[in-house]
């Protein structure tokens, strides 16, 4: 779900760059020094998601994780997010420095919109299913609004908006899936192995 | 009994639990994605008698079916327009300009460049074309005049010539150009990935070590 360089107006990418530097901003104000490893090491995975392709559908659609981070962070994800997306930019080649922002955007927004959604419903946990569905959805939504916002951005430089959502979001079905199954067997996993991980950003949110 | 260095270090003693298992979370991700598929598109555009090929795939190998092909002069006005087969092919006959700009539009934001100048393959007698064969005749006259070669003696045309040549060059360099396509895009390879987690760990390091210089300071 990278931008390449090239496709967006500059006016958008500024916007996108702003509204982006706000979301770190608050990430980095929230972030205590105990939750620094935490936020590096779901970096690092948000950083190597995005090699797993899962290869169905006519275009190529990544694992993204974007939920996974939201869920653990919330606005916390987006620095974790612009450290990963900045280096996927410059290892990878993937989306691009001047993408830089929007890309940030598009994937860190939708992120923390779902810790607000769901994080409730995770942390309070006393009903499995409540906890495996909202840890569910918080994965597969992030990457469908993801693909909204992306489908939105090339929308306003001037590509017809249904036909571009619909491509992503068909490209990304099978990866809200996976997502989501991933979330939720992260989120059962962090809720046996450690489940102040889950409640810590109860705390800072 | 439980005093609070105790419970502290239970706290830190838990925390470090976690470490392992996000390891090995990274690392089943790293692994499994080897080969290593990524996220991009390229195209690659070539010439081949007067024909120009442009392949276009996602970096990982698979082919960009039916993607948008937009060709551009080199002050970017636009030529032709076509999409990708199966096989991520588009192929145009040569236009008569200097350089073209071949771009892909792969959709969902992904999008290629690449510029292939056109005038040293031109098979067109052009003008630059005409300037830079002069001296090459120049400097083959005294050579065959000392030798005492007869001038095109098997009634060939200079022209003709030259189709033979470029025909066999093509079909010569065809093979090459392949292997050009296929080995320019490897993707990511794991220094690639191994050397952006570290960079992320050193972040890490960095972030402590200012959280801990405000702690002390």
């Amino acid at each position: 779900m990278h931008i390449s360089e090239g496709v967006l107006t500059p006016a958008i990418l500024a916007g996108g760059a702003i509204l982006a530097a706000g979301g770190v901003g608050i990430g980095l104000r929230q972030m205590k020094q105990d939750q620094i490893p935490t936020v590096g090491m779901l970096s690092a995975a948000f950083f190597v998601a995005s090699l797993i392709h899962v290869p169905i559908g006519p275009a190529s659609a990544h694992l993204v994780l974007n939920g996974l981070l939201g869920l653990l962070l919330g606005w916390m994800a987006f620095p974790a997010i612009l450290v990963g997306t900045a280096l996927q930019a410059i290892l990878f080649q993937f989306g691009g420095l001047t993408t830089l922002g929007v890309n940030t955007l598009t994937m860190a927004l939708p992120a923390v919109l779902c810790h607000y959604l769901f994080g409730r419903g995770v942390r309070a946990g006393r009903d499995r299913r409540v906890f495996m569905s909202c840890a569910f959805l918080t994965g597969f939504l992030a990457v469908l609004i993801t693909g909204l916002l992306v489908g939105l951005c090339l929308y306003l430089v001037g590509e017809a908006f249904l036909p571009a959502a619909q491509a992503l979001i068909a490209a990304h079905i099978p990866v809200m899936f996976i997502e989501g199954g991933l979330t939720a067997a992260c989120a059962l996993f962090l809720s046996r192995v450690r489940p102040e991980l889950l409640e810590g950003i109860h705390g800072s949110s | 009994m439980d005093h609070p260095e105790q419970q502290s270090q239970r706290q830190t003693h838990r925390s470090h639990r976690m470490i392992p298992a996000t390891l090995i979370l990274i690392g089943v991700l790293v692994f499994g994605s080897l080969p290593a598929l990524a996220h991009k598109v390229t195209v690659f555009a070539w010439v081949e008698g007067d024909q120009v090929h442009t392949q276009s795939k996602f970096s990982g190998g698979k082919k960009a079916v039916g993607a948008t092909i937009r060709v551009f002069d080199a002050a970017g006005q636009p030529l032709l327009e076509g999409k990708t087969d199966q096989n991520g092919r588009f192929q145009f006959s040569k236009p008569e300009v200097q350089a073209i700009n071949v771009v892909l539009d792969a959709s969902s934001g992904h999008r290629a460049e690449w510029f292939l100048p056109l005038t040293s393959t031109s098979k067109a007698a052009s003008a630059p074309r005409d300037a830079r064969r002069a001296p090459l005749e120049k400097k083959h006259q005294p050579l065959s005049a000392s030798q005492g070669l007869p001038a095109p003696a098997s009634g060939i045309s200079e022209a003709e010539i030259r189709a033979i040549v470029d025909e066999a060059l093509d079909r010569k360099l065809a093979p090459l150009f392949q292997l050009l396509v296929d080995s320019r895009e490897t993707g990511p390879r794991l220094t690639d990935v191994i050397s952006g987690i570290g960079y992320i760990m050193g972040l890490v390091g960095v972030g402590l070590y200012v959280a801990n210089r405000k702690k002390a300071g």
